[in-house]
């Protein structure tokens, strides 16, 4: 059963909306982002109220009205360039993590797929937040990449199994004390 | 253009809250009705720029449609600062008038 919607806030397509936008102003002044953010949903509370209707038809005219989340972000004031550069430092760590694993891959691949996954969780957790800068990417797809191979590399270990035991490869070795 | 246009963007927002203070969907609509700004969603970075500036400030008032309003206002330091802006523009524009003039 689904759940009725009671407030344009809970619909999927402005629960996107606000998501997109707020990931958009991550970057941004945070005070100003968070400012922004709050009257964005005031007003389409406001216009869908006006509009008597929260159908998915009558808010995607109000989104449609408030214009693409990267046009309201790019009005909005870049954060200073203190957080860019400690982002963009970040940034390279999540690389080096990620040539480390994949260097580890032959070596140890446990531990090789262990910094990936932890790459990975980093950047998607980046990811909720805001828009993932072009480094950021390519350190996410050699993590998907390591953890590929690993699981391969896993497979095929399962794959050819454990050589088995048989009868005549047994060696008895008869003990001198044996009556 | 885009740029001449982000600069006095900032001051018709002002001149729009001279007269009464409006809420954001009602001022969002005018701005966009003069096709000074292409989406409504874009008043709100410049709204919360110039309430930083202390040039606007806001207040909730009932709504008779609905939820209680976040209304903007003009500061003083807003009417002076679109007072100055006034001055500046109109000499602005009578050089630039004069430079490019008008063909026939």
């Amino acid at each position: 059963m689904s759940k009725k919607i009671t407030s344009p806030l809970e619909h999927d397509l402005v629960r996107k909306y606000i998501e997109d936008l707020r990931r958009e102003l991550a970057d941004h002044d945070p005070r100003e982002a968070a400012e922004i953010l709050t009257s964005i949903e005031e007003h389409i509370l406001d216009a869908a109220t006006r509009a008597g209707d929260i159908s998915s038809e009558s808010l995607a005219r109000i989104i449609g009205a408030l214009g693409p989340v990267e046009r309201i972000a790019s009005a909005a004031t870049p954060a200073v360039a203190a957080t860019t550069h400690t982002i963009a430092a970040r940034e390279w760590v999540v690389l080096g993590v990620a040539a480390v694993s994949a260097l580890m891959l032959i070596p140890a691949p446990w531990l090789a797929a262990i910094l990936a996954i932890a790459g990975l969780a980093v950047a998607y957790s980046q990811y909720r937040t805001r828009r993932l800068g072009p480094i950021e990417t390519i350190a996410a797809v050699i993590d998907l990449v390591v953890i590929f191979l690993f699981a391969l590399m896993m497979l095929t270990l399962v794959g050819s199994g454990e050589p088995e035991l048989r009868p005549e490869a047994v060696e008895v070795v008869e003990s001198a004390n044996t009556p | 253009m885009t740029q001449l246009r982000k600069g006095v963007l900032e001051y018709c927002v002002l001149a729009q809250l001279e007269e009464d203070a409006t809420y954001g969907l009602e001022l969002a609509g005018r701005l966009v009705a003069t096709r000074l700004m292409s989406s409504e969603g874009t008043v709100y970075p410049l709204l919360s720029r110039l309430r930083r500036l202390g040039w606007v400030e806001t207040t909730w008032r009932e709504s008779p449609e609905g939820p209680p309003r976040r209304y903007y206002e003009l500061t003083a330091s807003g009417r002076k600062a679109l007072t100055e802006f006034r001055i500046t523009w109109r000499t602005f524009a009578a050089e630039v008038d004069s430079l490019i003039g008008e063909r026939h």
